[in-house]
């Protein structure tokens, strides 16, 4: 048998093929057996020329599976390409171009898994419906969902997750326009061209990489010219238009929350670039477009329904409206002999296209009971046989179900089906059109703009809802007449581009019928299962392939109490997978609306939810090196690293943690630059603090709002310390307040409070309950700060270049904030500090702090300055009581413990047990740090116990893993107790 | 109730199916009750089984404004975490732990309770410190937590091998060997059908509107199916419980966030345990239907961090870890609003108005503490005061029950008001 036999030969003027280029023949393998195709062929155009009807395995029950569609609209379908070196992806073979050397393999389970699950599932089939597992293995013991679940897991036929497919670039762009078209069909390109036209601004997707939907299946004319020609010309203008932007290959993916819509753009087709990008940071993979725009029009056109039969998954079936395109598009025909199922008239265009390209149409089935029309014409006059009132109950197959032998038809009515037998025709192939079914955009991650579909209860399908800015139009709106699309659209577009607000759905007045005498309107009830007296149980009657769910698997769960769309997506796994025609599987629903007897038309709502139909990669960026957040640097990183120092990330902010010397250990470092924080001065860099200014009338209201200070006991060059509360109580952290003048106060946070401050200045100033007479400057980026620590802090000052008349404490007092000058730039000096020694924070303006560092390590070689970073802070504040890692509240104090040996470290997270009277010992907490205190010459803990205070003095017993030991429950400022032990 | 076995599955296959029964039944409300709980999810039907289990009270219904289980959130729930060991509610979780073991069993629902252990990955020094306490603390309690060296890292997910650690310097990690996934959804559905065996009414379709009172006392509820009597209400509404408590003049010191999870579509098994990453606030896992899931780990508010930037935060996350899954489509995502206490100390029983009870406050632990929550809920209706472990439940399971302290039990009219300082 020729490999190419499934291609019809080139014909003169009848446009078959118009995509291949039959010159160029291209060599691809697939399951591994070659096959020859053409240029211009989809995967999956090429392997139906080929013969090729199975291109996969159904998860669940292991079924064979071909393809029912030919573009996006398929939704199984799915191959696994992959290139040399074991690297794969799963692509949608409609989707595919195929190139030389191509490489996929169908998605089928482990040989193991099918050996099991094939016979398995047959046998046991009945009982293992879905839902079961949660009616079994429930013990703990032996035969339990532990064992079972890895089985279960292993044997579902998913696909591999994509392998070797890391980096390549996703990139986000932000765009702009007047009016936003979703869709380059017909009526898209119609809506875009008088948008244009009026002057707006116009952004026009289509997901797909030509223009022209569906019209190259229609042969129809529009303008006098053919419609394909038509297209071409319109889109070749709008690409020549300044005001147009056209986006193929991009798909509407949501609205977001700020009222953007995303649209996502496949820039590189899977395939051998695609498996280059790989490690590529060049190579854009995807882009993601937010797109910000006034107006949108929704001409996303409409998608073929199918039928419930039994076996209506079998290879070999096909939507009719597939089966043209495939032949007008690539000359494949679905095969030999076929047959037509339809209640409508669109599927007669297919049988008489192909029956022109020299295929049998053994019968074509019609469940209208009297049609008439253009069609039926066409139809007669080819000398097709057609059964009116007439349905499909039963596909045949042999070969384990790959190859389709005939079909069984039935009469509708109830009295005819019960005088006659069910009548068996024999074909290859089975066409089928249930009508078609406007696409409904995905409902955003938020936005629930689009979220409600209108039920059209004449017509029985759903529409998209329409609001003030956006609308349908063509076939998205349920408009299917040629002539109705195009002055549908026009008509949206010029409303557009006047920024006219979209009339809340136009009421309907259409001609029942296009111009061409086609009837448009189809006999709706296609989830009908005939006959109807044997559909009690129909468990082989498809509703959702991807989950490879029946009739019956839903019948039951809704007898079961699960009769919510939400609910039996969790019960049965419904629309389990991405299916991004699911929100039009009406069948579904009308299943469901059935069995619980709710009107279909609520249950559209409870359908619609938030889809995310995009890749993980577009969803995280281009930038995928860092997770949250900027890193920061300081401005003076480099004369830091100069010092040697060693970095450490404290959240956002890349800060020194210690400067460790030649030959030191990091360890060594920080204890020596703590010891010197006591006994001789270092300096800090403590610019990650967040700082802000509040100048104005209220300004000492709005601090007293912010932080816990007397603001009108704050005198004028004065600061202090001030407590940062939660939202709730609770002090979260200590912060600096000061008084520059009369109105202007100073608010300096440790670097992790300052978004919770800058958070709830907003929420004080910005919420409009008050009016205040302040003016908030966050100034965290303009000043850089330098503490300077240890009781030789102000013999370094003196040395200096500072005019200022002295440090003692008369000129500079603690708690004293002084405005100066260095080197002719502001200086600000406060003495505060909340480690117990002589502090002093010198701030300058950023761009100068370099300066003042050179002049602080100058002067220092005479004091013995050393840098001191973060760790050894971190030490000595925990000397003085405080850890970021332990903190009261109304309930639980902060407590000092004290091992008994002092060189014993207490184990953090140790149980902290106190022995009561009784001689029973109870849990009170746990140690939360534990630390060498370097100047305090022993070990050091602390610990957040309920009623903690009234404890210091008591022995508690410390329980750890390593064993017990013993503490006594001190004051946690241990610094102090330790000089005044030293003085006493 | 129909007992479902695998004789029971054998059974129904040979007879097409055709004996499945309603795993509860579709009940209307009466006009007059003992006890009215208010929320249909896991929480209010576990109380409402704990009920007329422990105690026998089986004049109670569950009002729920939609159906049960179908909630648009995350499936799963992680059994426990190690930190919450340490939290001062932590009595709660381990006593969920146990409860869980036997569940399925005793429910007669598979709730798919799945053991994959979990690992808590640490980027740097100061968390593998904090992950050296949490063991510290979690082993006392029996939890069995001990640290994974970067090769265990390496053999528990194979997809972080050495230069993949490297590149995201891990600096090691927690592993629990007994970490484990709950179905949330299986859960509510499981404690339904149980209670429903009991006599207890589930009402679905039935939307609270407002409390009634007569005098200082609650007298029922006024709802979208007509005014319900009841000696007792228990608010176990999750979100709409700070709403209906302020019609009863009573303000819930409550403050929403959001938790968020982004999921794939299904894939072959990748991915055993669940992965953590406190760092960035996310943690991955792969569902039994091959779904990647990565959700945070603590809530967030909304204004701190929206919707949009948090599922960017977690796929480029998910991205970091397993840059191979950047080409894997995303099928769903969630932002469940959780509302919870400041100090994170669960709410749960009687309050300052008579007859009215509320569970609520758990923030992210909602997910975690369901039938411990339920459990002493149903104590504290039933008896007034927390009790022991009463008669009627299987021994061994419970040693004791011991109500959290801290904000639990009796709240006044008017609670302390947000940013008092205490």
């Amino acid at each position: 048998m020729a490999r190419t036999s499934f291609r019809v030969e080139p014909d003169q003027g009848n446009g078959l093929g118009h995509l291949i280029d039959r010159e160029r023949v291209v060599r691809f393998r697939f399951d591994g057996r070659s096959y020859q195709g053409y240029a211009g062929d989809t995967l999956a155009s090429a392997l139906l020329a080929n013969g090729v009807r199975v291109f996969g395995w159904s998860p669940r029950l292991q079924r064979p599976r071909g393809i029912m569609g030919a573009g996006a609209e398929e939704v199984d379908g799915r191959v696994m390409l992959r290139v040399a070196g074991g690297r794969e992806m799963a692509v949608q073979a409609t989707e595919t171009p195929l190139y030389e050397g191509l490489r996929a393999r169908s998605i089928r389970a482990t040989p193991a898994a099918r050996l099991l699950a094939g016979p398995l599932r047959v046998r046991l089939g009945a009982m293992m419906r879905a839902g079961a597992e949660f009616k079994t293995f429930k013990a703990p013991g032996r035969i339990s969902w532990d064992l079972f679940e890895p089985i279960a897991r292993r044997l579902t036929n998913g696909a591999p997750a994509p392998q070797g497919t890391a980096g390549g670039r996703y990139e986000h762009f932000h765009l702009h326009c007047d009016v936003l078209v979703a869709g380059g069909g017909i009526a898209g390109i119609c809506a875009a061209r008088k948008a244009a036209a009026g002057g707006a601004r116009v952004v026009l997707c289509e997901q797909a990489p030509r223009f022209g939907g569906l019209a190259d299946i229609y042969s129809a004319r529009i303008e006098g010219e053919p419609a394909i020609a038509w297209m071409r010309q319109q889109c070749a203008a709008l690409a020549r238009a300044n005001n147009v932007q056209l986006l193929a290959n991009t798909r509407i993916a949501g609205t977001l929350a700020s009222g953007e819509v995303a649209a996502v753009e496949r820039c590189l087709d899977p395939g051998p670039q695609w498996f280059a990008a790989t490690g590529n940071e060049e190579a854009v993979r995807e882009r993601v477009w937010r797109i910000s725009a006034k107006r949108i029009i929704l001409a996303t056109g409409a998608v073929e329904r199918g039928f419930l039969f039994a076996n209506n998954d079998r290879p070999g079936l096909m939507m009719a409206s597939a089966a043209r395109a495939h032949l007008y598009r690539h000359g494949v025909i679905p095969g030999r002999k076929g047959v037509i199922y339809t209640n409508n008239d669109d599927a007669y265009r297919t049988a008489v296209l192909l029956r022109q390209a020299g295929v049998e149409i053994a019968r074509i089935v019609d469940t209208r009971p009297n049609p008439d029309g253009i069609a039926i014409g066409h139809a007669m006059a080819a000398g097709l046989h057609l059964s009116f009132g007439a349905a499909v109950s039963e596909l045949e197959t042999i070969g384990r179900g790959t190859r389709i032998t005939g079909v069984r038809i039935v009469p509708t009515t109830r009295a005819a089906a019960r005088t006659s037998a069910a009548e068996p025709v024999s074909c290859d192939f089975v066409c089928m059109s249930a009508g078609w079914d406007p696409v409904l955009p995905a409902a955003g991650a938020t936005a629930g703009e689009w979220a409600s579909p209108q039920f059209d209860e004449d017509r029985q399908i759903f529409l998209p809802g329409t609001s003030g800015r956006q609308i349908a139009v063509g076939a998205a709106n349920g408009t299917f007449a040629l002539g109705d699309i195009i002055a549908e659209a026009s008509e949206a577009g010029m409303a557009a581009a006047w920024e006219s607000p979209f009339a809340h759905r136009p009421p309907v007045p259409r001609e029942k019928r296009g111009g061409s005498g086609w009837e448009h309107r189809f006999a709706p009830a296609s989830w009908t299962v005939y006959p109807p007296e044997e559909s009690g149980e129909a468990d082989r009657h498809f509703v959702d392939l991807r989950a490879d769910l029946t009739v019956a698997d839903i019948k039951l769960a809704v007898r079961e109490g699960y009769w919510t769309p939400a609910q039996l997506r969790r019960y049965i796994g419904l629309d389990g997978a991405t299916g991004r025609q699911a929100p039009h599987n009406i069948n579904a629903l009308a299943v469901i609306a059935a069995a619980s007897g709710t009107p279909l038309a609520r249950l559209a709502n409870r359908w619609a939810r938030p889809v995310t139909d995009l890749s993980v990669g577009a969803l995280a960026g281009f930038d995928l090196g860092r997770l949250g957040g900027p890193e920061r640097q300081l401005p003076l990183a480099g004369q830091h690293t100069q010092e040697g120092a060693l970095f450490r990330k404290y959240d956002d902010w890349n800060l020194p943690h210690c400067y460790p010397r030649k030959g030191e250990t990091r360890e060594k470092a920080v204890v020596r630059e703590a010891v010197c924080l006591r006994q001789g001065v270092g300096v800090m860099d403590l610019t990650a603090r967040g700082k802000f200014e509040l100048a104005g009338p209220q300004a000492a209201e709005l601090l007293a709002g912010l932080v816990d200070v007397p603001a009108t006991r704050l005198g004028i060059g004065e600061c202090r310390l001030a407590a940062i509360h939660g939202d709730h109580g609770g002090m979260i952290d200590v912060a600096i307040a000061g008084r520059l003048d009369a109105s202007r106060y100073l608010l300096l946070t440790a670097a992790e409070v300052a978004p919770i401050m800058k958070r709830r200045i907003a929420s004080l100033v910005g919420n409009g309950l008050q009016r205040w007479r302040v003016l908030v400057s966050d100034e965290s980026e303009h000043w850089a700060h330098l503490a300077l620590a240890g009781p030789r802090a102000r013999e370094l000052l003196r040395w200096l270049p500072v005019r200022t008349s002295d440090w003692d404490d008369a000129g500079l007092p603690p708690g004293g904030l002084a405005e100066m000058q260095f080197g002719g730039h502001p200086l600000r000096v406060l003495r505060i500090g909340d480690l117990g020694e002589l502090q002093y924070e010198l701030a300058i303006s950023a761009s100068h702090a370099s300066s003042l560092w050179l002049a602080l390590s100058e002067a220092g070689k005479k004091a013995g300055l050393m840098p001191v970073g973060m760790g050894a802070r971190d030490l000595v504040l925990m000397e003085m009581g405080r850890n970021r890692r332990v903190t009261g509240d109304g309930g639980r104090k902060v407590v000092g413990l004290l091992s008994e040996d002092p060189q014993e470290l207490l184990t953090e997270g140790a149980r902290i047990m106190l022995d009561d009277a009784l001689g029973e010992s109870s849990v009170i907490a746990h140690v939360a740090a534990s630390e060498m205190g370097p100047n305090l010459g022993r070990s050091m803990a602390l610990a957040a116990i309920a009623d903690g205070h009234a404890l210091i003095g008591r022995q508690v017993r410390i329980a750890s893993q390593g064993g017990d030991t013993f503490a006594e429950v001190v004051d946690p400022v241990f610094h102090e107790q330790a000089r005044q032990d030293q003085d006493g | 109730m129909q007992r479902f076995s695998v004789f029971t599955l054998a059974r129904n296959a040979i007879g097409s199916n055709r004996d499945w029964q309603a795993h509860w039944r579709q009940a209307a409300p009466k006009g007059d009750y003992d006890i009215v709980i208010v929320g249909g999810g896991g929480h209010g039907l576990a109380t409402a089984y704990y009920l007329a289990r422990r105690h026998g009270l089986r004049r109670v219904a569950v009002l729920e404004k939609g159906a049960i289980g179908a909630d648009e959130q995350t499936p799963h729930v992680l059994t426990i975490r190690p930190e919450t060991v340490a939290a001062p509610a932590g009595e709660i979780f381990e006593l969920t732990r146990s409860l869980y073991r036997g569940l399925s069993r005793q429910l007669n629902f598979n709730i798919q309770f799945s053991v994959r252990g979990a690992l808590r990955l640490c980027l740097d020094e100061t968390e593998l410190g904090e992950c050296r306490a949490i063991m510290e603390i979690g082993n006392a309690e029996g939890l069995k937590l001990r640290m994974a060296s970067g090769r265990k890292i390496g053999r528990l997910v194979p997809g972080l091998g050495r230069a993949a650690r490297q590149s995201l310097n891990i600096a090691g990690g927690l592993y629990q060997p007994k970490g484990g996934l709950v179905r949330a959804d299986a859960l509510a559905w499981a404690y339904a059908r149980a209670a429903d065996a009991q006599g207890i009414d589930i009402v679905e379709n039935c939307e609270v509107y407002r409390l009634l009172r007569r005098g200082d006392r609650i007298s029922g509820v006024e709802t979208s199916r007509g005014p319900i009597r009841a000696r007792k209400v228990a608010l176990v509404a999750g979100e709409a419980s700070t709403a209906l408590a302020g019609h009863a003049g009573m303000q819930l010191p409550l403050e929403t966030a959001r938790f968020r999870t982004i999921m794939s579509e299904p894939v072959r098994p990748l991915l055993n345990p669940v992965v953590s990453v406190p760092a960035w606030n996310m943690q991955v896992y792969q569902a039994a239907g091959g779904e990647i899931l990565a959700s945070d780990i603590t809530p967030c508010r909304d204004d701190v961090e929206d919707d949009a930037t948090a599922f960017e935060r977690l796929a480029r996350g998910l991205v970091r870890l397993f840059p191979d899954l950047a080409s894997l489509r995303l099928a769903r995502s969630w932002s469940r609003p959780l509302s919870g206490t400041y100090d994170g100390n669960p709410m749960v029983g009687r309050t300052g108005t008579a007859g009215l009870y509320v569970n609520c406050g758990w923030g992210a632990a909602a997910l975690q503490a369901t039938p411990a929550s339920g459990l002493i809920l149903a104590d504290a209706i039933a008896g007034g005061e927390p009790q022991e472990a009463a008669a009627g439940y299987e021994p061994g399971q419970i040693e004791a029950i011991a109500l959290p302290t801290p904000s639990t039990g009796h709240l006044g009219p008017a609670p302390a008001r947000a940013g008092a300082v205490v």
